[in-house]
């Protein structure tokens, strides 16, 4: 199942949910399934430009969430990167933000701002923790972090001489079923969505021969694979697999033949058809391209770019 | 006889004055398709230079245009290292659509007022990003979106009656952030011709 969410939609679904959340608040303990719902003021100690706002719904059951962030200027941020979810784990670990896949695909990918960092890092062990009945402070990494001792959501944080302070405008708990179980299910949404997932997954949707899963080129384990689908009108889809920063290979489906390339390259046999070639001071690229699909290989010297495409093979 | 070491070194300073001396630019764009954050170009590579102004795209008229249809200020930046035909050197400007600590877009420029190949003319080199603040994790800067940024200064200029044209650059490498996500652009480079 494809999951999108699109921010036109949340910004209508997000004020016909304010009516409903604040009919539902006077229930909002009740058993079973809930959902917490936060809005979230972020600003910078002493200035007003950086004031940050966000809205949180999180399904910690389902581990499902949606997020706005605005502008001090009103403007939707989302509007201008990727849309996307989080996944706010119940139990100790960090939260995971996922795009345009589903929450049980084995998509990872590490959220900019995790709501529970500080927490998690704390039950984890792998911060300096000074607690008592009022005071919850949690230092890691050259950051400090004031939580709220019964939610474990941050205060404050203060980083690189910045202080952050979180103002908590609303903070309830809503039973599951004011939480439409649709909301992340739409898949009719226009949107930009940015994917990474795992490579048997990133195959079944793929219009490329890949690599094998699992596959290792040289010793080196495909440590990720990106997929990325819709996210502009010139790449109708892309994938990357990186085996390190410094040996990496993509396949792009480009929405029409490129009328101009990189100038500068060298015509070079490949195992996979002629490619130009393109040496970088340190690191070197071969492009292949067959009509609109083009394969790029990255690595630090020719052979070794070369040997990335000779391994190319298909998935069944 | 002092005459005649005096033509010698006469000689030998036009030898070493061609050998050394300064050269013009080679009318090629040999640059490295990633800025770099080392002044000798080691590290990994970060933003992808996905964004070029050239026919007349010297240091000035390229501010003067950017400015005028962008609009974004000098916000601040860490320095970031171009490649030019094997040597390195840090940005000469760097403008941004907010302060360093917001969400924001953000640009570097490297002008060495280079001769590109036919057609290119005299470019600068622009990549951008568009860029949110990780401060849980607290390691800062993160670049979010490549294209996104690339489009708004494309569709901005573009708007202002200059003429794009897009270049299949190829160079659409994951790039790890600070916060151990992954970025990618999609390896497209858009020309945008400076007058």
């Amino acid at each position: 199942m494809k999951t999108v969410i699109a921010r036109t939609t949340l910004t209508a679904l997000g004020l016909s949910m304010a009516f409903l959340l604040g009919s539902a608040a006077t229930s909002a303990l009740a058993s079973g399934t809930e959902v917490l719902h936060l809005r979230v003021l972020t600003r910078v100690s002493g200035e007003s430009i950086a004031t940050l706002q966000s809205e949180y719904w999180i399904d910690e059951s389902r581990r499902l969430a949606k997020v706005i962030d605005t502008t001090p200027q009103g403007a939707t941020v989302s509007s201008n990167g990727p849309d996307w979810k989080l996944v706010v784990p119940a139990e100790a670990g960090p939260a995971l933000r996922f795009e345009g896949l589903d929450s049980n695909s084995a998509a990872v990918r590490a959220v900019a701002y995790r709501l529970y960092y500080y927490r998690d890092a704390a039950r984890a062990g792998a911060a300096t923790v000074t607690k008592d009945a009022t005071t919850y402070l949690v230092a890691i990494s050259g950051a400090f972090a004031s939580l709220d001792p019964v939610t474990e959501l941050p205060l404050w944080i203060q980083y690189g001489g910045t202080r952050l302070d979180h103002v908590y405008q609303l903070q309830e708990r809503l039973p599951a079923s004011q939480f439409p179980s649709s909301f992340f299910a739409a898949t009719d949404r226009d949107t930009s969505v940015t994917t990474e997932t795992n490579l048997t997954d990133a195959a079944a949707r793929a219009h490329f021969a890949l690599l094998s899963p699992g596959a290792s080129f040289a010793g080196r384990p495909n440590v990720r694979t990106f997929f990325t689908a819709g996210a502009n009108p010139r790449v109708l889809e892309q994938f990357n697999q990186m085996y390190g920063e410094d040996v990496q290979l993509s396949m792009s489906l480009l929405s029409a033949i490129p009328t101009q390339l990189r100038p500068g390259g060298t015509p070079v046999a490949t195992a996979i058809g002629p490619g130009m070639v393109y040496e970088d001071s340190g690191s070197t690229s071969i492009l292949v391209f067959r009509a609109n699909v083009v394969v790029g290989a990255f690595a630090p010297d020719l052979s070794t770019a070369l040997a990335l495409l000779d391994s190319l093979r298909p998935i069944k | 006889m002092q005459a005649r070491f005096l033509l010698i070194g006469i000689i030998l300073a036009f030898a070493f004055g061609a050998i050394l001396g300064p050269r013009p630019a080679s009318a090629d764009v040999n640059f490295h398709p990633y800025i770099k954050p080392t002044s000798n170009g080691s590290g990994a590579n970060m933003d992808p230079i996905h964004v070029l102004y050239t026919i007349s795209g010297t240091h000035s008229n390229t501010q003067l245009h950017f400015l005028h249809h962008v609009g974004w200020t000098d916000q601040g930046g860490n320095t970031m290292y171009f490649g030019d035909h094997g040597s390195w050197q840090g940005h000469t400007d760097q403008r941004g659509s907010a302060c360093g600590w917001c969400i924001r877009y953000h640009t570097r420029f490297n002008t060495q007022d280079d001769a590109g190949p036919a057609g290119y003319g005299t470019f600068t080199m622009g990549p951008a990003h568009y860029e949110e603040i990780s401060i849980s994790p607290p390691c800062g800067h993160v670049s979010v979106s490549y294209n996104s940024a690339r489009d708004t200064i494309a569709n901005s200029m573009s708007a202002g009656g200059h003429f794009v044209t897009w270049v299949y650059w190829g160079n659409n490498q994951v790039i790890m952030q600070c916060d151990n996500r992954g970025t990618v652009g999609d390896g497209w480079l858009v020309r945008i011709d400076v007058p």
